[in-house]
């Protein structure tokens, strides 16, 4: 693919992302079918005869590995395909061309960083659906509430569910952030960058659990004027339907994104000043 | 090159950061992260949905309480206030909530309610009339009370989904060991249930209690209590609540599990059994008689005896300076134990450490012992001027 723009400004350095964000999504296409089809497979595995030797005859509870086990495996994804999507570029000498066309470096970067949080949305979104339709669980069975679906509507119980990932979905943009930045941190190096870019990454992840904490311990009261998320969910005891609001301090989530706001503007102040392309 | 030399650096001093911290803290640097999150829980709930139809209502109660000696009031749902005054006058003001599957449905019942005092062998009772039989789409009633009681009735109030708040009582006859109550009493502490003044179980809110001179029960299930002010004895028992009890002059016996349990100026002694909670003591000054499973204790300027044994957690103890002194022995199976500014020796055996000893004139036993690998500290502020005798 040429990229090649005419025009100025911001025209310029939107088409410029959009055009590198396909051209990226279409390399990760590849990588992506793949990683679908092993949880797709996976969940069919789940829920074939070859998987009864591990008694999971009930669908809620095949639910249950068929989802956590390609969910816990994200994070790692996302932290390899985050280091691996500006590794192929000075790889294969790519980048001499993407930094020295005419809109700011970072644009690299946000895109790059774009293109991961997209593989990671698709790749969350199909192992739910895949789940939803192949194991066809009863949700109320699934969070123990079976008989209170009159009280308890499938909207916002999936509600629920959406703020919980949300916040993994930040965790990871966040872990993706910290390992751009531990790989332009390595490229200032000649040789041994991984040395470099291990410290750098652990560092930031650091930086931002640590960081966090400080926040956090600074706005831990209830009535502290921070913004909040309240995520409700409910149980059954002893035949009553209970309700919990469970409050959840944005304060300390915000000064982690806040670093990994830094380490990001960090990264794109490095590959201006100092890596070669 | 300079910036570049600096930017490596700068890295290479955070990673080495970051790792010294993750060496010496281990899971602790998420785990703290991760406690900063829950930013207070509210339990609510029974058999209502999220904007369920409801209607609401108010009232006031004025009763002349003068041949009564105790005030009952047991709440299905909603919250507790209850203060002590002068007087021999009752004054309770009242919130009611019906929830129901249609407005109209909760209107139309909540016109058939109405609270109620009714005076029961020498106890007023607060109720909540209804019809006997409920109408099917009624989900739930809800009443909030405010009361204003002469201080000198003897009190129950409880709960069972909601906060309460109890103040200013000084009762002068113990409470008749009613079904409830005997309901309530778990033989944690003793086989028999002691003589009461005030019994206070919460579910799913918040306790705060002040000003309260006699003996007390307090139940918490719930967020959080703040217990202080409290002349006599008292149990306490919770379960998944942040418990701090302060200021109470008067012997404590205290059986918590889940969250933690913090207690402050206490005189008289004190019997904790806690499970899967971390407890922290200063300023006692009665004999201490911890059993902890699953947590840590701390104890700060410790002036009596003890006997701490903790199973999966740390005991931390600071030892003050000063005329009094301690017969000290101290052993932590599979863990270590650390001496900080104090005379005394550690030993090691196979997988065990001790300390033992005598500080100053040794006249208080502490007996500190940790099983399945938990730690302990003993901390001196400044030492002892007698050195260790014996060992």
């Amino acid at each position: 693919m040429r990229l090649q723009f005419q025009g100025s400004g911001l025209r310029r350095l939107l088409r410029y992302g959009w055009a590198l964000y396909v051209k990226d999504l279409a390399m990760e296409r590849g990588q992506l079918a793949a990683l679908s089809g092993l949880v797709i497979l996976w969940q069919l595995f789940l829920i074939s005869g070859l998987s009864h030797e591990w008694r999971m005859p009930e669908p809620e509870e095949m639910l249950g590995v068929g989802v956590i086990v390609p969910g816990l495996l994200l994070p790692f994804w996302t932290v390899f395909s985050a280091y691996n999507g500006l590794r192929t570029e000075w790889a294969g000498r790519h980048s001499q061309l993407l930094l020295s066309l005419p809109v700011p470096r970072c644009t690299l970067l946000v895109v790059k960083l774009a293109v991961v949080m997209t593989g990671a949305t698709l790749l969350s979104a199909v192992t739910v659906l895949g789940a939803a339709l192949i194991f066809r669980p009863n949700p109320y069975v699934v969070v123990g509430l079976v008989g209170q679906e009159e009280l308890v509507p499938l909207g916002a119980l999936l509600a629920q569910g959406l703020k919980i990932y949300l916040l993994f979905w930040l965790g990871l943009l966040a872990g993706a952030a910290a390992t751009q930045f531990a790989y332009l941190v390595g490229r200032l190096l000649p040789r041994r960058a991984w040395l470099l870019n291990a410290l750098a990454f652990i560092g930031g992840l650091w930086l931002m659990l640590r960081f966090g904490t400080l926040v956090g311990a600074f706005s831990a009261h209830p009535d502290a004027p921070w913004p909040r998320m309240t995520i409700v969910w409910w149980q059954l005891a002893n035949d009553f339907l209970q309700v919990l609001h469970l409050g959840i301090n944005l304060a300390p989530i915000g000064a982690a994104l806040i670093v990994a706001l830094g380490l990001f503007l960090f990264g794109c102040w490095l590959l201006d000043r100092l890596v070669d392309a | 090159m300079i910036r570049r030399t600096v930017v490596i650096a700068v890295v290479a001093v955070l990673g080495a950061m970051a790792l010294f911290d993750f060496a010496f803290h281990g899971e602790r640097v998420i785990a703290d992260f991760l406690e900063t999150l829950p930013s207070g829980s509210l339990w609510e709930g029974r058999h209502i949905a999220v904007g369920a139809p409801r209607a609401e209502g108010s009232g006031t109660l004025v009763e002349d309480v003068a041949e009564v000696n105790a005030l009952v009031l047991i709440s299905d749902r909603g919250d507790v206030s209850v203060t002590g005054v002068s007087g021999d006058q009752i004054r309770v003001d009242y919130d009611l909530t019906v929830y129901a599957e249609t407005p109209a449905l909760a209107e139309e019942y909540l016109e058939d309610l109405s609270v109620v005092a009714v005076e029961e062998e020498g106890s007023l009772r607060l109720r909540v009339r209804a019809p006997e039989v409920r109408p099917p789409g009624i989900l739930e009633v809800e009443v909030d009370y405010w009361v204003r009681a002469p201080r000198h009735l003897a009190l129950v109030a409880v709960t069972r989904e909601g906060s309460a708040e109890v103040s200013g009582l000084t009762p002068k006859t113990t409470l008749r060991p009613q079904e409830e109550i005997k309901g309530l009493w778990t033989t944690a502490y003793s086989s028999s249930m002691p003589t009461l003044h005030v019994l206070v179980s919460v579910h799913g809110g918040t306790l705060r209690v002040s000003d309260v001179d006699g003996e007390m029960l307090a139940i918490i299930r719930g967020q959080s209590a703040l217990l202080e002010d409290i002349h006599g004895p008292l149990w306490v028992q919770s379960v998944g609540a942040d418990v701090r009890l302060s200021q109470i002059t008067g012997d404590l016996w205290a059986k918590v599990l889940f969250e933690d349990l913090w207690l402050v100026d206490i005189t008289g002694e004190v019997t904790v059994e806690a499970e899967m909670a971390d407890v922290r003591a200063e300023g006692i000054d009665g004999d201490l008689d911890f059993r902890v499973l699953d947590g840590d204790v701390s104890v700060w300027g410790l002036r009596s005896g003890a006997q701490l044994e903790v199973w999966s957690g740390d005991i931390e103890v600071f030892l003050p300076s000063g005329p009094q002194g301690f017969q000290l022995s101290a052993a932590a199976e599979g863990g270590d134990v650390e001496v900080r500014a104090l005379p005394l020796e550690v030993h090691s055996r196979q997988d065990e450490e001790w300390v033992s000893g005598t500080l100053g004139d040794g006249r208080h036993s502490v007996i500190l012992r940790t099983l399945m690998g938990g730690d302990i500290i003993l901390r001196g502020d400044g030492g002892f001027v007698v050195e260790a005798v014996g060992d």
